[in-house]
């Protein structure tokens, strides 16, 4: 899967980036890229163990949540 | 809405084609020089220009009592013989009058303005005119001791005459249908439309072929944003070449790469008059019968001229089995797949009983089963299509029957399909324009094959794809999904349904965009009722 | 110029309908049925008044802050900096809500439609298909919810109509038999999920009419309630609150129970459908909302290129965070909200209240 999801950064940067390339808009170029940099360091951290930041959201919030609701 | 989408090219236009032009004297290659006012100069002239083209008549004369020589220049067969002969040679020849000037500047006129019986003559003065006036079937007449020539306009009727379409037929509707010529076919336009607002503007496309072309708009009613692109659109035309109107529709779509048809076109005079009346703008190419109109939603694709022949009840119903039909040419084989390798359970059991038992026995499975007879279907379709009628029948006869019937007999597939197959064929065939329904057919194969992987699932994913495809799509600027997306509930009256004539009092607000707001067709309440007896 | 498209009032009711729905529908009634018993229908009528509330809030803003969003007007606000840390936020959240979206949408289509086919696969075309929707634009999405919106409405109201006999009223009595404290928590509970149509501030200033924006989100939002409204309770009034408040999708159930005289069965099929293809529709306007947020935060002059990296985000979030439905649930239920709640009435309150202060006003 860690695979697939590269491959599919590395699609998306390649089919997006060229255009935008070739019209000079290099701060979407660069945003584009730390985008699909951060997918990438997702995927790297779950591949190393690293928890997903909705695990860390959940495990602040989830305390709340059941204070208040069954 | 947005303004008209700018068409951007990405390189600048070659100014020249790769291709040899045909003739070496046409304006483009050369610097076009003028006549010379010596008659001999001009003829060695042209005679190098049209050099073995044996259809080319020089006719000289002499006229006046001065004996001025004088050449007639025609094409043989685009010109017609019997003015040639009857009118100008006559004119020519009866010429007595003595210009006291002799050979002077006011040869050329008087001839034109005093003798000749012809309504369309025009001065010229270069060999580049002389030579495309004598291309496109006029007369050139040169004279001795003048730097000008006439360009007298005959051109011969040719062509077949006005019959009934082949394509669009009607039950109930007028039977004429354009013909190759676009003199013919924009007469048959004007005897619909007689109002001088019905402007006909002139463009001559292709270097080679110079074939002409004619945008027909009303005045005052058709979005003159749409006629101005149209032209601008066209004017980026540089081929060498026009031979059907379907060169210029490739070459001012808005989404070239789109597989739905974006421009409509129709061999009928009276459906080309029904869209130039709301609005609408037509392009008439010389040479085929085929003219199209802009800008195209995609419900006019499935809409046929006879609806507005017939009562608006039964129209409203035939367009409502047109678009159940138009669903089941794009899904009904995919939704055949996915409904008995995914979902069983959506079929009455009695249903699925009888699927399953006309399925024992069958070898393959229902995609390959399915995609088989679909390419087979294709493929005797296009036979039928393209070979002498009496032969099609044959093929027709012997694919449909024959081998459909030897297929489920020995067992290759099961009976089923064929009925499938069977029904999205005839549901094809249901789809009033031949182009959307060749989209359909495309998009089917798509339909199938999502099917046969995601189930009704993959069908949503395809559907919702082609939706926002579809919903993306504009043409000339006029969103090709309206009026259902953007919704718009006046254009509704003539979209799935088709309300009586005397309920559409305006023309639709899409295509009649213009800017006097001059919308209304007819006076409003013209419902007919019973007299009022009281009064 | 980040987004040309121009929507009009119809467009955007149903475009905020389209987002509330497929949210509403699926696993909050389940959820809601189970704090509030059978008061949850009760639960949701007063969500659907206090979203009104709240829509007022929005709907204001939009005016005080002509033709800018609410990532925008809070760069106004808040200044370059704190502006575009509060700013962000927004268009955080729409991709959270397009994870969880599309990851119990595709929960639902496996098990419904594809048990054979692995989830994954399932999960990524439809993030596929809705990042390719958003790409197209606003026009694009707008255009599609008008086709598929009252689609929707006219399914669930059939589907209603459908299951009518088997419903009893004296299922949903009494009202109130555990006091008011259900009743109370499960409001917040649904305003959360009405409240992603916060997404709302992000159409207003694409409007052609800005000031029909409350009214838009009002009928749409009251569309919605009356949706969520019958499914809770007529599930309540069907299953009973016992087995309602169990189950994952009661509005699935529901469409289970409808036959055509024991002939047609497995009709709701055809209503999932409908409620998938405007799920993915709804993710494809959060994509949307990011990429366009998200350009403006960072001063782009396009979003396009933005909505295809989003999706990959989202999607590796969906995929890394929630190892089961369990789980997923579980963050549905007790996160979610809380989180939902700071955004959509904690910041815009308090954007409003600081240009309130702070005396700041859009320019005209």
């Amino acid at each position: 899967m860690t695979a697939l999801i590269m491959l599919a950064a590395l699609a998306i940067g390649l089919v997006e980036g060229i255009p935008l390339g070739k019209q000079g808009q290099w701060k979407e170029l660069a945003v584009m890229s730390i985008l699909l940099g951060i997918a990438f360091l997702l995927v790297m951290g779950y591949y190393l163990g690293l928890p997903s930041p909705l695990v860390l959201m959940e495990r602040l919030l989830e305390p709340v949540g059941k204070a208040i609701f069954k | 809405m947005l303004p008209f989408r700018s068409r951007k090219r990405k390189k600048p236009p070659e100014p020249e084609l790769n291709q040899p032009l045909a003739t070496e004297a046409t304006p483009e290659n050369q610097e076009n020089p003028s006549l010379s006012s010596s008659l001999a100069e001009n003829l060695t002239t042209l005679q190098s220009v049209f050099a073995n083209c044996t259809d080319l008549v020089y006719r000289e004369l002499k006229i006046g009592q001065e004996q001025v020589p004088a050449l007639l220049l025609y094409m043989d067969g685009i010109t017609d013989e019997k003015t040639v002969n009857q009118d100008i040679l006559k004119s020519l020849v009866n010429i007595r009058y003595s210009n006291p000037e002799g050979s002077g500047f006011n040869n050329i006129g008087m001839i034109k303005s005093v003798f000749m019986e012809i309504g369309n003559i025009t001065e010229i003065s270069t060999i580049g005119e002389v030579v495309e006036g004598v291309l496109t079937g006029n007369v050139a007449l040169l004279l001795e001791g003048d730097a000008r020539v006439l360009k007298i306009g005959t051109k011969a009727p040719i062509g077949r005459i006005v019959s009934e379409p082949i394509t669009d037929g009607v039950v109930r509707g007028p039977r004429e249908g354009f013909t190759e010529s676009l003199r013919t076919n924009t007469t048959l336009l004007r005897r619909k439309i007689k109002d001088p607002n019905l402007k006909l503007e002139k463009v001559v496309l292709g270097r080679t072929t110079k074939t002409e072309v004619n945008i027909a708009y009303l005045e005052g009613i058709a979005n003159p944003k749409v006629v101005a692109e149209v032209k601008k659109r066209i004017a980026l035309i540089d081929v060498d070449s026009v031979l059907e109107s379907a060169y210029i529709e490739e070459m001012i779509e808005d989404k070239p790469f789109s597989i739905f048809p974006q421009i409509d076109h129709s061999e009928r005079p009276d459906k080309i008059a029904a869209g130039i009346l709301q609005g609408q703008v037509a392009i008439f190419t010389d040479g085929t019968p085929f003219v199209l109109i802009v800008p195209t939603m995609m419900l006019h694709f499935m809409q046929s001229s006879e609806d507005y022949y017939d009562r608006s009840i039964y129209a409203s119903w035939i367009r409502v089995v047109r678009f159940l039909f138009l669903n089941f040419a794009l899904l009904l084989p995919a939704l055949y797949i996915a409904v008995t390798t995914f979902h069983q359970g959506l079929l009455p059991t009695a249903l699925l009983i009888n699927i399953a038992a006309a399925r024992v026995g069958a070898p393959f499975p229902t995609i390959i089963e399915v995609l088989t007879m679909e390419v087979t279907f294709e493929a005797l379709r296009e036979a039928g299509i393209r070979l002498p009628k009496p032969v099609g029948q044959a093929v027709s006869i012997v694919g449909g029957l024959v081998i459909g019937e030897a297929a489920v007999q020995a067992g290759m597939v099961s009976p089923i399909t064929v009925i499938v197959v069977a029904l999205t064929g005839i549901s094809s065939f249901c789809i009033p324009s031949y182009s959307f329904a060749l989209a359909i057919r495309i998009l089917r194969f798509g339909m199938i094959i999502l099917a046969s992987t995601f189930g009704l699932y993959g069908m949503l994913l395809g559907l919702l794809v082609m939706q926002a495809h579809l919903v993306s799509l504009r043409s000339f600027g006029v969103p090709y999904f309206a009026p259902l997306a953007p919704f718009n509930l006046k254009d509704m009256k003539d979209s799935v349904m088709r309300l009586p004539w005397w309920a559409m009092g305006e023309r639709p607000r899409l295509t009649a965009n213009n800017t006097n707001n001059n919308r209304q067709r007819q006076k409003f309440f013209l419902k007919p009722a019973p007299p009022d007896e009281n009064g | 110029m980040a987004e040309k498209g121009i929507i009009n009032t119809k467009q955007f009711v149903w475009m905020l309908f389209i987002i509330i729905t497929p949210f509403a529908a699926m696993q909050i009634p389940g959820m809601l049925i189970m704090q509030a018993g059978r008061d949850a229908w009760l639960s949701v009528l007063s969500a659907w008044f206090l979203d009104v509330m709240l829509a007022i809030v929005y709907a204001y803003m939009g005016l005080r802050f002509p033709g800018e969003n609410f990532v925008q007007y809070s760069i106004t606000i808040l200044g370059k900096y704190l502006g575009r840390v509060v700013g962000i936020l927004f268009p955080l959240f729409f991709l959270l809500v397009c994870t969880l979206v599309l990851r119990s949408l595709s929960q639902v289509v496996d098990t419904v439609f594809l048990p054979l086919t692995p989830f994954n696969v399932i999960l990524v075309t439809a993030f596929l298909v809705s990042a390719l929707i958003g790409r197209k634009g606003i026009e694009v999405i707008a255009r599609m919810t008008e086709i598929l919106g009252p689609l929707y409405l006219l399914s669930i109201v059939t589907l209603s109509f459908l299951v009518l006999p088997s419903f009893h009223i004296a299922r949903l009595k009494p009202q109130f038999d555990q006091g008011v404290a259900p009743f109370l928590v499960g409001t917040p509970l649904m305003l959360t999920s009405f409240g992603v149509c916060i997404i709302m501030a992000m159409y207003i200033p694409l409007c052609n009419r800005p000031e029909n924006g409350f009214l838009g989100k009002l009928s749409a939002v009251s569309m919605g309630a009356l949706v969520v409204c019958l499914v809770t309770a007529l599930s309540v009034g069907i299953f009973g609150m016992e087995d309602a408040q169990y189950m994952t999708s009661p509005g699935l159930e529901l469409a289970k129970m409808i036959n055509f005289s024991n002939y047609i069965e497995r009709v709701e099929m055809v209503w999932l459908l409908i409620l998938v293809g405007s799920g993915i529709l709804a993710s494809s306007s959060m994509l949307w909302a990011f990429g366009q947020g998200l350009a403006q935060i960072v001063g782009l002059k396009s979003y396009q290129s933005l909505i295809y990296p989003g999706a990959l985000i989202s999607l590796v979030l969906s995929l890394i965070s929630f190892p089961s439905g369990l789980q997923h649930t579980n963050f549905f239920h007790y996160t979610f909200p809380i989180m939902a709640a700071f955004v959509e009435t904690g910041l815009e309150l308090f954007l409003l209240m600081a240009a309130l202060i702070l005396h700041k006003r859009g320019t005209t």
